[in-house]
């Protein structure tokens, strides 16, 4: 009853936003004091295996209303909440995305205190040394991009010596990743031994709230003559649970180059994922450290088209531990994994259409993920778009290969103001 | 004798009058400019005026059906050498998926230029690899070029004529493999150097692109282009920018031309 009355009062509030923003008195969207966009999406699986008893895997009904306002010439601040009506869960819910306050009173120090959400590195849809929240559900669903990112509760303190940025975060209480946690999305279990669709998320364990359980992570940059460096620091939990379905201890370590050559950007990314509970590797339980690597290239073609490459390499460190002890030989990771990454951007029409498609295939596990899009500007705040997370792989049980069955096409149009 | 002593005077006379006119009439002096001098001096009228500047660029984009488009950005710019090194940073108000967006450049005459664009969404700070100068930019009529300048050294220019308002320049691509156009013509206004006109030859000798200077004012006593128009004379589709809230030698500081203020537009400077 509650929760029914909640959720109408919140649908009436998105409906006074959606009339403010459509009423001809405000027909000049800029005039209203908040910005954001209206949204509806639609997503389901075009081949549902028996097993799984939904075909609708997004359905949902968004509203994004963001509020900026300065707080005196050294400070500001940014409210940014969704409302979203989930006919999946059918449920009504309001997120708040970001909300904090950002002080700078000296020209050589920044605080940003609050929900917010944070990015660094190179790679393009690969993470080495953000270690900052993601949600991959909302990635493999078809939100749109910018939900990939997950906000964080925390304390962002930006230091300037000399035109270098130092950046140090501390997030109070460890956030993990929206991982696949087996509500709407089917995934492979090893006990099971086959793809299962069973929500598990109840029975995943956070760590507990002390002051030692928080994340901390750094991040050195500097922009050398166009060449951009920088080093960074992570200390924390492995942003996905473990078999016991509980979160242990991450430490990484790595550094980014990126800048102009050959006509187009390159970037080179390495890292050090310290699984400091496992030092020797031997816990089966527990995910093995790892050396990851990428390096990228992307070019202009000309007539509005673009391409970037990227080849991602993690190197499991301790592998003949991990295979003395892994309990079941047949689930086994290799030794390196492989990933390659294609990007296509194509736009047309005076830049009102926009054709995209990311792929990622691994040629270690055999399999892949295809991500096309197409997008229509139908006007200045209209835009319909199309697309499909498209997922192979040869067996069940690796990283794309276990997403097969959750292949799926969208549809989204939104309005924003 | 005392002729001799005239003729001298007289002619010192004739000297020093048609230096003084030369001087006070900069025509006459202009005259005398070689093509480089004049393309060098358009080159500052059109892109480099003072040592820094900001604006706020209203533009409408008309396609051939009359839909209408509108974009509105702040740009600021800060020369790091005349007619050379320049950083701009753009910040997008409309349309409204777009709001927030910043894309700053570094350019680099004769290479490469630096371009990042910030996704304010996400957080990110993207490269962006945009070697073809030639491709619209933000969806309009307008080429990155026509917005930051063509590279000088990309063409070779010849003084095809001139009138009394005008000097008239024929720029011919080194490159044509990257160029649509096989030439294009540019009207130079004499007293302050604004390229009032382009227009943009096929290889048929056909104009199939104009942009014009629609409106020139004089502001803090720099001429300066305040309406512009891009046509595409082949489908009527066109692009007006209006340049409003024009301010020149701002001081404003290197550093913000940087990371950090890509993440914090520095909302001082873009008020």
């Amino acid at each position: 009853m509650m929760k029914k009355r909640f959720k109408t009062s919140l649908l009436l509030m998105a409906l006074v936003a959606i009339m403010l923003v459509l009423s001809p008195s405000t027909s000049k969207a800029k005039d209203l004091p908040f910005h954001g966009f209206v949204e509806q999406s639609l997503g389901g699986r075009y081949d549902t295996p028996n097993y799984i008893k939904d075909d609708l895997v997004l359905s949902e009904t968004r509203v994004q209303l963001e509020y900026w306002n300065a707080l005196g010439p050294a400070a500001e601040f940014q409210v940014k909440t969704d409302i979203v009506n989930d006919g999946i869960t059918d449920e009504a819910e309001i997120k708040l995305r970001e909300a904090y306050i950002w002080g700078y009173p000296s020209p050589n120090f920044e605080i940003k205190a609050g929900r917010q959400v944070l990015t660094w590195g190179t790679g393009d849809l690969i993470f080495i040394n953000d270690l900052f929240p993601k949600d991959y559900k909302s990635f493999f669903l078809g939100r749109d991009t910018e939900y990939l990112k997950a906000p964080s509760d925390s304390i962002k303190f930006s230091f300037f010596p000399k035109g270098s940025i130092v950046d140090v975060v501390w997030t109070p209480t460890f956030e993990p990743d929206r991982y696949l946690d087996g509500e709407r999305l089917a995934y492979f279990n090893t006990q099971a031994g086959r793809t299962i669709i069973k929500d598990f998320s109840s029975q995943v364990g956070p760590p507990e709230k002390d002051w030692g359980n928080g994340e901390l992570a750094l991040r050195v940059k500097k922009n050398y003559k166009g060449h951009e460096l920088a080093f960074y620091g992570y200390r924390g939990f492995h942003k996905q649970p473990n078999s016991k379905l509980e979160f242990s201890r991450l430490n990484t370590y790595g550094g980014s180059w990126r800048s102009n050559i050959f006509g187009g950007i390159g970037n080179f990314e390495l890292g050090y994922h310290d699984s400091v509970d496992d030092e020797d590797g031997s816990n089966p339980n527990i995910p093995n450290s790892y050396f990851k690597g990428l390096i990228g290239y992307k070019r202009d073609l000309g007539n509005d088209l673009t391409v970037g490459l990227q080849y991602n390499l993690e190197h499991m460190q301790d592998y003949d531990e991990y295979k003395a002890t892994y309990p079941n030989s047949k689930y086994m990771a290799d030794e390196n994994r492989e990933v390659t990454t294609l990007r296509l951007t194509k736009l047309l029409n005076r830049q009102t259409v926009r054709l995209g498609l990311f792929t990622y295939y691994s040629p270690t596990d055999d399999d892949g993920y295809l991500r096309p899009k197409v997008s229509y500007d139908w006007t200045d705040n209209l835009n319909v778009a199309m697309g499909g997370n498209v997922f192979f792989g040869d067996k069940e049980h690796t990283f794309f290969g276990q997403l097969e069955d959750n292949s799926n096409l969208y549809f989204r149009m939104r309005y924003s103001y | 004798m005392m002729s001799k002593k005239i003729i001298v005077w007289m002619l010192i006379g004739v000297l020093a009058c048609s230096v003084g006119l030369g001087l006070r009439t900069k025509r006459v002096m202009a005259k005398q400019l070689s093509v480089d001098e004049i393309i060098q001096r358009a080159y500052t009228a059109a892109y480099y005026q003072g040592k820094d500047g900001r604006s706020v660029v209203d533009m409408t984009i008309v396609d051939q059906q009359g839909r209408r488009r509108h974009r509105r950005l702040t740009m600021l710019r800060k020369d790091v050498e005349n007619n050379g090194k320049q950083k701009i940073y753009a910040y997008f108000h409309e349309p409204a998926d777009v709001r927030k967006m910043v894309y700053m450049v570094y350019k680099n005459p004769g290479s490469q230029d630096d371009r990042w664009l910030y996704l304010p969404a996400l957080d990110l700070v993207r490269r962006i690899a945009a070697s073809d100068k030639r491709s619209s930019f933000v969806g309009s009529h307008f080429t990155y070029e026509d917005i930051s300048g063509r590279g000088l050294q990309e063409d070779k220019h010849i003084l095809i004529g001139e009138d009394k308002d005008y000097y008239i320049l024929k720029h011919i691509p080194k490159d044509k493999a990257n160029v649509k156009f096989a030439y294009y013509k540019m009207w130079i206004d004499k007293d302050n150097f604004i390229p009032v006109k382009s227009e943009y030859y096929d290889q048929n000798d056909k104009v199939y692109r104009v942009i014009t200077a629609e409106k020139v004012e004089k502001i803090q006593g720099y001429p300066t282009i305040t309406v512009m128009k891009a046509k595409n004379l082949e489908t009527g589709a066109y692009t007006i920018n209006r340049f409003l809230r024009i301010k020149y030698d701002l001081e404003l500081p290197d550093r913000i031309f940087s990371e950090r203020y890509l993440r914090r537009p520095p909302r001082r400077w873009l008020r």
